[in-house]
Parts: structure tokens; C-alpha cells; sequence
């Protein structure tokens, strides 16, 4: 299969003051992420909130603010060049033609004070080499295709006048008007409700099997809707990769700890208290990390080793990678 | 049809028909608005020059043209003047006519050889608000003072809102070492005492209008900086800015296509409350000496020509300047307060 993006060893890093000791601290809010994405796939992202995976995807895209965050080093590969490198005028043009992202905030992610046809109109005049009325109609074609039937008189609205759900199929109208190959969906569904949120992802689907697409990075903290859409999935944790394989896969043999524990937490598996699994403790502060493993304090099958060094990415099966001492034999038997 | 059901549903509708049914403010912008238009005729309602003259089988247009006293047979060494004219031609009664303007008294003209008595003079049937203490009519400058003032208010806020709204668009688009070079800029900028400022410029250099305008925007710009940087800093978090971002948008169409229009509110609540405070100034600095040279028709110098006196008894030349100055600046108020109501997010969560 051909690599459409290849993220290679990217390290975006915040920058804080501590307050106590008036210190700058650096946050790692993604330390190292090494990730392909390939050809015809959706690629899910799974973790918890502050394990990275939002800054993962911005990165993807320089969405990083400076000063306050830097993608300090790393490189991003979309068909064989690198889009960090990119900068002004070369960056505008992959942002929206090659790679478009759709946000989790329905209510925000829309101009108010410009009209659908005006904002779905901007992105494709700024790419495709259409006149405003060429690109008028291909808007509500779009917008029809996305499941917004009265898209001729509706275009003019203004997005207030739109529900949520509405206002994710326009976002999505939106993302697709210059034809991408590459759509990263950064929680698109979290703010819906979970009729809504169906209508959504089926709606992704379909637009993937129409080939209106080649991939999708999907970014979620849901793992159910990772095994009901995705391809492929990685699983972070405190800005790193610690689980990667085919979905089909994790589901069956879960090899990381953390992954087990966001299997066993999904609210359609209960144990025979008919009681949800819940992974003990919270997400670290990404201020204050373990030494070794960053989940080794929450882990349930930690060991000594655990605490002391960091395991690395290791390949267990084909294609299927996992951070956990527990898979590292080599070093146990040190 | 549809582009109809749009625009009623636009935020700018919204706002504009919430300031509708602030009655106020309403039909004051509508009474300002068009005084502030008739102004523009003044030259064809209050004015010397007669509109038409039919003289000898030919017509005459002085509103617009001047013509030598001699085209009229009037011994003078510029222009005749047309009130003795126009009372020529109609005692002699012939086939022609002077159509005089509604008030034939125009705001620059010396009246003293037909003034009885020395001037400033009180009210009268002919001036109806007196004249001032070069024997010009009062009435006629006090409606050319308002077409200057209005003008001059408007003109001071359009270029340092523009000045001061981009100002404060940079600053808070780029944020970091920009935001703090203008921030400290403005800082500073702002502490000038600048009445002083103007009073030693105007020492060494005489305004007109258009250098008074250019030296009023220098020193106002600052003021509207921080607000629009406020809300540029709110509005470029919001996530339809990293939509634009991530749609390939340049930077520049960003801040004019999505950022700036949604920072409009302070700059729109404050304008017309900045116009007020501009057209105060110019009376303020006309009274003091420093501001449009003459004879520019202004309401400060009126004022000063009756405060120079130790009595009140040029009372018309202080009253009437104030009476003018009050109306139009309460009027321009009024729209202020209905702009404010209508940008006032709060008042659309009142429940009822």
C-alpha cells in the first residue's frame, strides 16, 4: 500500500512558565510520533483528552501558535514532500486543496457573519480556478451531496440558522470544495448527538467509497466508533504512540495495557457487575511525568522496569506495533 | 426570494432593525442625516448670491459664477451686491428678475454699509440672529458652522478609527513582539498632552481644515486601538479563523474577510460618541484660538466674540453657537445610544 502521509519522529512542544518556580517548563505534548497513513484508509486516533492527538493533527497542518507552542522537530511527509517545510504561499496551497481538517466545534468552526455560499465559495475560488457563479453551483452540489436537500435556497443563510448537525455537514461541504485527498476529522462528532453523530460518520464513510477521498485521519477518544469506521488505528497516550495496528486486530488482541483499558472502559462492555470498567487515576499533567513508562502509575500490570526506563515502539506482529515492557522480551531477560 | 430572506436574516439586520425600535436614537440619525445632506445646499438656502438673474435678455447664475459688477451696470470693484440689486430691478419693474436665495445673507460677507449701527447688532428682521463683531450675518455662519463641524466630526472619526482599527488589528493578529511594540507605542502616544501639542503647532503653523483634520486624527487614532485589539485577540482563537487558516486563506483575507467583521461592535458603538467628542474639540479649540483659521464659519469663534466681551450683552453670538452645538450633539448622542443597544449582545438573552 502507498503512504499518503508519513509523520516521522515529530516532536510539538509548548512552552510554560511554571508558577511556583518561575521556571519555563516544556510540555511535550507530542514527543517523537512516528505514523503513516496510507492509501484508501481511515486511520483512527484514539486517546484521551490532553494525550496529544488533536496537536498531532494541527501539527500536521503548522496550526501550532507560535511562540507559545513549536513543532520543534520532525519531519511530515505528503507524497514525498515535506509540508513542515513549507511555508506562506506553498503552505496556503496545500491547506484546504491537499489536506483539510474539520474541527470538533460546530457552533464556532463557521464564520457568523459571512453566508454559507459565501464561505464554501472562498475555498474554492482560492483553489480551483472556477468563476464565483462556477463555484456557486458546485457548492450546492456539494451541499446536496452532503445531505442538505434544500441546498439552493439554504445557501444563503447565515450559520446561526443551522443546527448542529447541519452546520458538520456544511463544515465537511466546506472541507471537501477544493477536493483533498487527505481529510483529518479532529473529533468532528464529539459536540453531536449520537443519532446525529451516526449520520455523520456514515456520511464520511459513503464520501470515502465515492473515492471523494483517499484517506481520512479520524481523531476521536471514542473507541467504538473507531472499530465501527476506521481502518487502522493508533492509540496515544501522553504525546506518544503506544499502540498501532489494523482494527480488526486491536479489537480481537489487545496487546497494551492502556488499550485494554480503553476496550474494557467502552460503555457497551460491561463485566458481570454490569459495571463500567473504569482505567484507575486520570491522565497526567503533562508537567509532571512518570520517569518511565508515562503509564506506569496507572497501569495494572506494571513491573520495575516500568518505573525506571521507557520501552520503545516495537513491532509484535506485522504491522502491529506496541510501546510496553511487557512485549519487550529482550529487555526482560537482561 | 431567497437573497430577501437572507438579508433579514443577517446580523447586521438584526442589529439594524433592533436599532429601528430604538425610537430615539432612530429619528435622530434620520433628522441628523438629513440636515447634515440640506448643509451641502446651503449655497442655494442661505447665500448672497442670487440663484438666477435675468438682466438685459440674458441670464445669470452667480451661485455659481462670478460675474464683474459692471455685467450689471453697479459701480463696485468686485461683485455687485445683489440685495441692492435685486431692489433696483424691482422698482424699475422691467423683465428682469433676481431670484434671490430663501435667506439672502451669505456666512463671509461684511455687512457694514448696510448695517445702521456698529457692529456685533442683535437680532433683527433682516439678520435674523444679529450679526457678529465684523457685521457678519450670524444666522448664515451658524448654519455654514454646522456643515464644518459635522464634516469635520465625521472626518477626524472615519480616518482615526481606520488608523486606529488597523493599528489595533495588527497588533492583535501577530500578538507577541508587534502587539508590544504597539502597545507601548500607543502607551506613549497617548500620553502626549496633546491640546498643548495643537497650541504649539498651531503657533508655528496656521491649520486649515484639511492639516487640522490630518493633526486631530494623529492624536485620536489611539483610542480605538485597544478595543478592536481586544476583540481581534477573541476573535483569532475562534475556531472559524483556523477553518480559514486551514482552507488555504491568505493571512491578509483573514483579518478583512473574517476577523475584522466580526470585531465590528466597538468600533460601530463608538463612533458616533467619538464624532460628539471630535465636534466639542474643534468648537473648543475654534473658541480658544486654535482651531479653523478665519473666516471659516465656526460656532467657538461666535462664542468667543461674545464671551471677549465683560457683560453679557452680545448674548446671540454665546446662545446661539450653544443652542446649535447642544441640538446636534445630543442628536448624534441619541444614535449612539440606539447603535449601542443594538450591539448590546445581552439585551438578545433577556427573557421576556
Amino acid at each position: 500500500m502507498k503512504k499518503i502521509l508519513q509523520i516521522l519522529n515529530l516532536k510539538t512542544y509548548f512552552f510554560a512558565v511554571d508558577e511556583k518556580s518561575n521556571k519555563e517548563i516544556i510540555l511535550k505534548a507530542v514527543d517523537d510520533v512516528s505514523l503513516d497513513v496510507y492509501e484508501d484508509e481511515i486511520l483512527g486516533i484514539v486517546g484521551e483528552s490532553g494525550s496529544g492527538k488533536t496537536v498531532t493533527a494541527q501539527s500536521i497542518m503548522q496550526l501550532i501558535p507560535e511562540p507559545s507552542g513549536k513543532i520543534v522537530s520532525g519531519e511530515i511527509f505528503y507524497k514525498r514532500e515535506d509540508v513542515l517545510k513549507k511555508h506562506g504561499e506553498e503552505l496556503r496551497k496545500i491547506r484546504g486543496k491537499d489536506i483539510a481538517y474539520i474541527f470538533q466545534e460546530t457552533y464556532s468552526s463557521l464564520n457568523p457573519v459571512l453566508t454559507i455560499e459565501e464561505q464554501i465559495c472562498e475555498v474554492i475560488t482560492t483553489h480551483l480556478d472556477k468563476s464565483y457563479d462556477e463555484a456557486r453551483q458546485i457548492s450546492v452540489d456539494l451541499l446536496i451531496s452532503m445531505g442538505i436537500k434544500d441546498a439552493k435556497d439554504r445557501i444563503k443563510d447565515y450559520p446561526h440558522q443551522f443546527s448542529g448537525g447541519m452546520r458538520q455537514r456544511i463544515a465537511l461541504a466546506m472541507a471537501l470544495a477544493a477536493k483533498p485527498s487527505l481529510l483529518i476529522a479532529d473529533e468532528p462528532t464529539t459536540m453531536l448527538d449520537v443519532t446525529i453523530q451516526k449520520q455523520i460518520l456514515d456520511l464520511l464513510l459513503s464520501i470515502k467509497k465515492n473515492k471523494q477521498l483517499t484517506s481520512v485521519i479520524f481523531i476521536t477518544h471514542n473507541l467504538g466508533l473507531v472499530s465501527k469506521y476506521c481502518d487502522r488505528v493508533a492509540v496515544m497516550y501522553a504525546g506518544k504512540i503506544q499502540e498501532v495496528s489494523s482494527v480488526s486486530e486491536i479489537m480481537k488482541t489487545p496487546l497494551h495495557p492502556y488499550t485494554k483499558g480503553l476496550l474494557s472502559a467502552s460503555a457497551f462492555l460491561k463485566d458481570k457487575d454490569n459495571k463500567v470498567y473504569t482505567i484507575p487515576g486520570n491522565t497526567p499533567s503533562l508537567k509532571e511525568l512518570p520517569r518511565g513508562c508515562k503509564f506506569c502509575n496507572r497501569c495494572s500490570e506494571a513491573f520495575d522496569k516500568c518505573f525506571i526506563s521507557e520501552p520503545d515502539l516495537i513491532e509484535i506482529n506485522p504491522n502491529h506495533f506496541v510501546r510496553c515492557h511487557l512485549y519487550q522480551e529482550t529487555n526482560i531477560n537482561e | 426570494m431567497s437573497k430577501n430572506k437572507s438579508n433579514i436574516n443577517s446580523l447586521f439586520h438584526k442589529r439594524w432593525s433592533k436599532f429601528k425600535l430604538h425610537k430615539r436614537g432612530f429619528y435622530s440619525l434620520f433628522v441628523i442625516l438629513v440636515l447634515y445632506a440640506l448643509s451641502f445646499l446651503l449655497p442655494f438656502i442661505v447665500n448672497k448670491d442670487p440663484l438666477i438673474i435675468k438682466y438685459n435678455g440674458n441670464y445669470y447664475f452667480p451661485v455659481f459664477k462670478y460675474y464683474s459688477a459692471a455685467t450689471f451696470n453697479v459701480q463696485s470693484n468686485s461683485e455687485a451686491n445683489y440685495r441692492k440689486l435685486k431692489q433696483t430691478i424691482d422698482e424699475k419693474n422691467k423683465d428682469n428678475f433676481v431670484l434671490m436665495p430663501l435667506y439672502p445673507y451669505g456666512p463671509n460677507e461684511n455687512l457694514l454699509d448696510e448695517l445702521n449701527s456698529m457692529p456685533p447688532n442683535p437680532p433683527a428682521k433682516n439678520n435674523w440672529f444679529g450679526t457678529d463683531d465684523r457685521g457678519r450675518d450670524v444666522f448664515a455662519r451658524v448654519l455654514y458652522g454646522f456643515n464644518i463641524s459635522v464634516s469635520f466630526g465625521l472626518l477626524v472619526t472615519l480616518f482615526s478609527f481606520m488608523l486606529g482599527t488597523l493599528a489595533g488589528a495588527l497588533s492583535g493578529f501577530y500578538g507577541g513582539k508587534t502587539d508590544m511594540f504597539f502597545q507601548r507605542a500607543v502607551e506613549i502616544w497617548s500620553a502626549l498632552p496633546f491640546l498643548y501639542l495643537i497650541i504649539i503647532l498651531s503657533s508655528f503653523i496656521t491649520p486649515g481644515f484639511s492639516l487640522l483634520t490630518f493633526i486631530l486624527v494623529l492624536l485620536n487614532w489611539v483610542g480605538i486601538t485597544l478595543y478592536v485589539r481586544g476583540e481581534v485577540l477573541r476573535e483569532k482563537a475562534k475556531e472559524y479563523v483556523f477553518a480559514a487558516y486551514v482552507s488555504g486563506s491568505s493571512k491578509f483575507r483573514i483579518i478583512t474577510r473574517h476577523i475584522l467583521p466580526n470585531s465590528i461592535s466597538p468600533i460601530v458603538t463608538f463612533a458616533p460618541f467619538a464624532v460628539v467628542g471630535n465636534i466639542a474639540l474643534l468648537v473648543a479649540l475654534d473658541f480658544l484660538g486654535f482651531g479653523l483659521q478665519p473666516p471659516t464659519a465656526s460656532w467657538g469663534q461666535l462664542i468667543q466674540q461674545g464671551m471677549s466681551y465683560p457683560t453679557l450683552d452680545r448674548w446671540w453670538l454665546i446662545i446661539i453657537p450653544l443652542i446649535f452645538q447642544f441640538i446636534t450633539l445630543i442628536l448624534i448622542v441619541f444614535v449612539g445610544e440606539g447603535f449601542r443597544d443594538a450591539f448590546d449582545s445581552k439585551q438578545y438573552s433577556r427573557l421576556k
